[in-house]
C-alpha cells in the first residue's frame, strides 16, 4: 500500500497535467493558425471569435470574461521597425535616415489581444506598457497606433536570444519585407496541483506564425 | 471443509504474491510507458505545431525577395528548441524545407527530433524519432489601386503637409510591398472622371480580350519614369468624386490581365485579383449614356443632335456640388463633361497631372457641339470645362433631359433603394445625413437626385465586379475572377459614407454582406496616420497565404 499509493495518484496527477500541457500547446497553435491565416480579415477582439477560442480552450478553463477562468489566451503582432516603418510615420530625415524614431532597429508591438484570465500568466514575450508618463495606447481592437510603434518605447517587445525567428537569418532582418509582422499565439493554464510536491504547476506554451 | 472455500483460502495468498512481485516488473513499466507515450504525444504536437507555426510565417514571404528557406527554418527552430533547455531535451532537430515557385509558391516543411525516453530504457530504449510536417501556398496578386484625388485631397493633413501628399506616399508605400516580377499592380485615379495610370498604354480600350492592351503588369516597380511609383507620385487633387468609373475601370484593367495571362497559362490563371479603393469622401459623379438603347433619357423634343437611341455617343459624367446635397435651384449640378478614358490626346502623365478642368483638347468647348461629345447639341446641359458647375442645367435642363438616369455610362443600375443604408461618419465619430428624400428619376434638376443615383451606382457598381458580371461576355473564359476589394475612407476630410465603403468591399459587417461573393474588407482612417496602418494592413490581407 505504501508504495501502490503514492504510485497511483502521482501517475493521475502527473497523467493530468501531461494531458493538459498537450491541450495547451494545441490551443497555442489552434488559435494562432486562426489568427495568422486571417490577417486582418477576422477580429479577434470582438466576442464572437472570442466565444470560438474560449471553445477550443474551455478544457483548460478558457473564459471569454477577463479575470474568470484557469487558462489565457494572449495574442500578439510584432513588428521590427525599419527605415521604411521610421518613414510611414515622417521620422526620416532628408535622405531618408531615421530621425527621431525611437524604436528604430527594435521590434515593436502593433496589436496585442488577452483573452481569459490575465493573471494565470503574463507574455513571456513582454508587454506595451500602459502606465506611466507616455503610456502605449491600445485600442478596443488591441490595436497599437503607428505613432506608438514608431516612437514610444514603451512598446518594444523583449525577444530572448534564440526566440526571434529572424535573428539568425542571413543579414538579420535585411531579407524582410518591410511592414512584414509575425503573429505570437501564447497559452497557459493552471495545471493539476499535488501539494506538497507541486503545488502551482503552470502549462505554457507559445507559437509563432 | 467444502471444497471451494478451501480453494479460496489457499489463493489469497497467492494474489499478495503476484502483486508485491508485479509491482516492479509489469506496473512500474507500464505506468513508465504511459508517461513515456504521453511525452511522445505531446513532443509530436509540438514539433507539427513549430513546422505549422513555419510554414504560415515564411510562407507568407513567398514570392517576396525574403529567403523564405532559412526564414522556415528559423521559424522552427524558435518554435521548437532543442538541446537540454528545449523541449523535454530533444537533440538531433532536422527541418528540411522546400519552396516550389510559380504563380501559385509552395513552401514544404519537414521535422524530425529525436525526444529522450525516461521510463523505457529499462528496456532499453533510450530515444525515439518524432516527426511532423507542414505545407503553405501563396498565389501570387493581381491588384488594381483605384485612388480618390478630388479636390478635397488638397486639404491639410493638420501637420504641414496635404492629404493627397500624403497619401501619395503610403500609396508608394503598398505598392513597394508586392514583388516586381511576380505580383502584377495596376492604378486606377478618379475625380469627376476615372483614368489608368498605369500602366501607361495609350490609347487606353475598353475591351477585355487576351489581347487588349493594358492591364496590371509586373513591371510596376521597374524605377522607369512611367512606372507605377512614378505614376502615383505625379498624381495632383482636382474635381469631384467619380467612384463608381474608378471602380469599373479597375475591374476592366483586371479582366485584361486575367485574359492575357490564362491565354498564356494555357487556360489558367490562378492569381488573386483584388482593388484597393481609398476615397475622403462621397460619390459626387455619375457617368451616363443619354441615349442608352435601354434607356434613352433625351426627351424627343430636346434640341440635342443625337436624341434617337445610339451605342456610342451622348456618354459622358455629371459631377454634384456637395455634400449635403441640396433640391432644385441653384448652381450645383455641373454640365455634361467627356469621360477622361476616351481622351485619346494627352498621355498618362499628363492626365496624373491634370484633370477634366483642364482639357480642353480634342473638344471645341463651350457651346459648339461636335460629335461624339456627351453635350453635342443640347442646348442647357454643356459644359464650359471652367471647373465650375452649369447654372443652365438646373434652370432648363428639363428642356433636354426627360429622367436621372436608370443606368449609368458603364451598364451599371443607378436605380433602386440601396443608398437608404447611407451611414456617413466623420473623424469624431458623428453621424451627418448629407442625402435628402428619395430618388425620384423625374427630379432631372434636383442635385439630391444625382446625388442618390451615384449612390446606387457605386453600390451596383461594385456589387457587378465582385460577381464577376462580365465574364459571360469574356469569350471563352468560364472562371469567376472573385475580385476583392478593399476599401479605405479617410475620414478626416468631413467624413466618409461608410455604410457605402462597407457594402463595396463585401466587409462581413456590411448590410448586404454575401458570403457567396469574395469577403473584403472596410478600414476607417481617422487621421493620416491611421491612414499608412490602413495599407499596411490591406497589404498584409492580400499577402496572406491562400492554403
Amino acid at each position: 500500500m505504501l508504495v501502490m499509493v503514492p504510485l497511483t495518484l502521482g501517475t493521475i496527477g502527473t497523467g493530468l497535467n501531461l494531458v493538459m500541457e498537450l491541450q495547451t500547446i494545441e490551443l497555442a497553435r489552434d488559435a494562432g493558425h486562426m489568427y495568422a491565416r486571417s490577417g486582418p480579415l477576422a477580429d479577434f477582439s470582438q466576442p464572437g471569435y472570442q466565444t470560438l477560442l474560449a471553445s477550443i480552450g474551455s478544457t483548460l478553463g478558457l473564459s471569454t470574461t477577463a479575470g474568470k477562468g484557469s487558462a489565457v489566451l494572449i495574442l500578439s503582432q510584432v513588428l521590427y521597425v525599419d527605415k521604411g516603418i521610421c518613414a510611414s510615420d515622417g521620422k526620416v530625415d532628408g535622405s531618408g535616415n531615421p530621425l527621431g524614431c525611437t524604436n528604430y532597429g527594435d521590434w515593436v508591438f502593433t496589436q496585442r489581444l488577452t483573452i481569459g484570465n490575465s493573471s494565470v500568466h503574463s507574455s513571456n514575450f513582454g508587454s506595451p506598457v500602459v502606465t506611466g508618463k507616455t503610456p502605449v495606447t491600445i485600442a478596443s481592437n488591441g490595436n497599437i497606433d503607428l505613432s506608438d510603434q514608431v516612437t514610444n518605447a514603451g512598446d518594444v517587445a523583449t525577444f530572448a536570444v534564440g526566440i526571434n525567428p529572424y535573428q539568425n537569418v542571413s543579414g538579420v532582418v535585411s531579407g524582410l519585407p518591410s511592414g512584414q509582422t509575425i503573429f505570437i499565439s501564447e497559452a497557459a493554464a493552471n495545471g493539476f496541483a499535488m501539494p506538497p510536491i507541486v503545488n502551482s504547476p503552470l502549462m505554457y506554451s507559445y507559437n509563432m506564425f | 471443509m467444502p471444497k471451494n472455500f478451501r480453494r479460496g483460502f489457499r489463493q489469497r495468498g497467492s494474489i499478495l504474491m503476484l502483486a508485491t512481485f508485479s509491482l516492479p516488473f509489469l506496473m512500474v513499466p507500464l505506468v513508465g510507458l504511459a508517461i513515456d507515450a504521453t511525452i511522445l504525444r505531446i513532443a509530436q504536437a509540438k514539433l507539427s505545431a513549430a513546422a505549422d507555426g513555419a510554414a504560415l510565417g515564411a510562407g507568407r514571404l513567398l514570392g517576396t525577395t525574403a529567403n523564405t528557406s532559412e526564414i522556415a527554418t528559423e521559424f522552427v527552430n524558435a518554435n521548437f528548441r532543442t538541446g537540454t533547455s528545449g523541449f523535454f531535451g530533444s537533440t538531433n532537430f532536422t527541418p528540411t524545407v522546400t519552396v516550389t515557385l510559380g504563380t501559385t509558391k509552395t513552401i514544404a516543411i519537414n521535422v524530425t527530433a529525436t525526444v529522450p525516453l525516461y521510463f523505457m530504457r529499462v528496456l532499453g530504449k533510450s530515444s525515439t524519432v518524432v516527426s511532423a510536417a507542414a505545407t503553405a501556398t501563396r498565389r501570387d496578386s493581381r491588384i488594381v489601386m483605384v485612388i480618390d484625388r478630388s479636390g478635397s485631397m488638397t486639404a491639410s493633413d493638420g501637420d504641414g503637409s496635404t492629404v493627397i501628399a500624403d497619401l501619395i506616399s503610403y500609396a508608394q508605400g503598398f505598392a513597394e510591398k508586392f514583388t516586381e516580377g511576380a505580383d502584377e499592380l495596376g492604378l486606377v485615379v478618379y475625380d469627376g472622371s476615372a483614368t489608368v495610370g498605369y500602366p501607361t498604354v495609350r490609347p487606353w480600350v475598353s475591351t477585355t480580350t487576351a489581347t487588349s492592351t493594358g492591364g496590371p503588369d509586373t513591371s510596376f516597380y521597374s524605377g522607369v519614369s512611367t512606372d507605377m511609383i512614378h505614376q502615383i507620385a505625379a498624381i495632383k487633387a482636382a474635381g469631384f468624386t467619380g467612384m463608381a468609373e474608378g471602380l469599373w475601370l479597375a475591374y476592366i484593367e483586371l479582366q485584361k490581365a486575367h485574359m492575357r495571362d490564362m491565354a498564356a497559362g494555357g487556360g489558367v490563371d490562378d492569381r488573386m485579383n483584388s482593388i484597393v479603393l481609398f476615397t475622403d469622401g462621397f460619390p459626387t459623379a455619375v457617368t451616363v449614356h443619354l441615349n442608352n438603347t435601354l434607356d434613352n433619357s433625351i426627351l424627343s423634343t430636346s434640341a440635342c443632335t443625337y436624341k434617337a437611341n445610339d451605342t456610342q455617343k451622348m456618354i459622358g459624367w455629371v459631377g454634384i456640388l456637395g455634400p449635403p446635397f441640396t433640391t432644385g435651384g441653384g448652381s450645383n449640378i455641373s454640365g455634361v463633361y467627356g469621360l477622361a478614358s476616351s481622351d485619346t490626346t494627352e498621355t498618362a502623365a499628363w492626365w496624373m497631372a491634370n484633370s477634366w478642368i483642364n482639357n480642353t483638347q480634342g473638344d471645341s468647348e463651350p457651346g459648339a457641339p461636335v460629335p461624339n461629345t456627351p453635350e453635342g447639341g443640347c442646348n442647357n446641359i454643356y459644359s464650359d470645362y471652367s471647373g465650375k458647375p452649369n447654372s443652365n442645367f438646373q434652370t432648363s435642363g428639363k428642356t433636354d433631359l426627360k429622367q436621372v438616369p436608370n443606368i449609368d455610362g458603364w451598364g451599371n443600375s443607378m436605380d433602386g433603394t440601396a443608398y437608404t443604408n447611407s451611414a456617413v461618419y466623420d473623424s469624431s465619430g458623428s453621424i451627418a445625413t448629407p442625402y435628402i428624400g428619395a430618388l425620384d428619376h423625374t427630379q432631372v434638376v434636383n442635385p439630391a437626385d444625382w446625388a442618390l443615383a451615384a449612390w446606387n451606382e457605386t453600390d451596383t457598381t461594385a456589387n457587378n465586379i465582385r460577381n464577376d458580371s462580365n465574364r459571360v461576355n469574356r469569350a471563352g473564359d468560364t472562371q469567376n475572377m472573385m475580385p476583392t476589394i478593399y476599401t479605405i475612407g479617410y475620414e478626416g476630410d468631413g467624413g466618409v459614407d461608410q455604410g457605402l465603403l462597407l457594402r463595396i468591399a463585401n466587409d462581413k459587417s456590411s448590410s448586404s454582406y454575401n458570403g457567396a461573393q469574395a469577403t473584403g474588407m472596410y478600414i476607417p482612417a481617422s487621421n493620416t496616420s491611421a491612414l499608412a496602418t490602413a495599407f499596411t494592413t490591406i497589404a498584409s490581407a492580400i499577402l496572406r497565404l491562400s492554403k
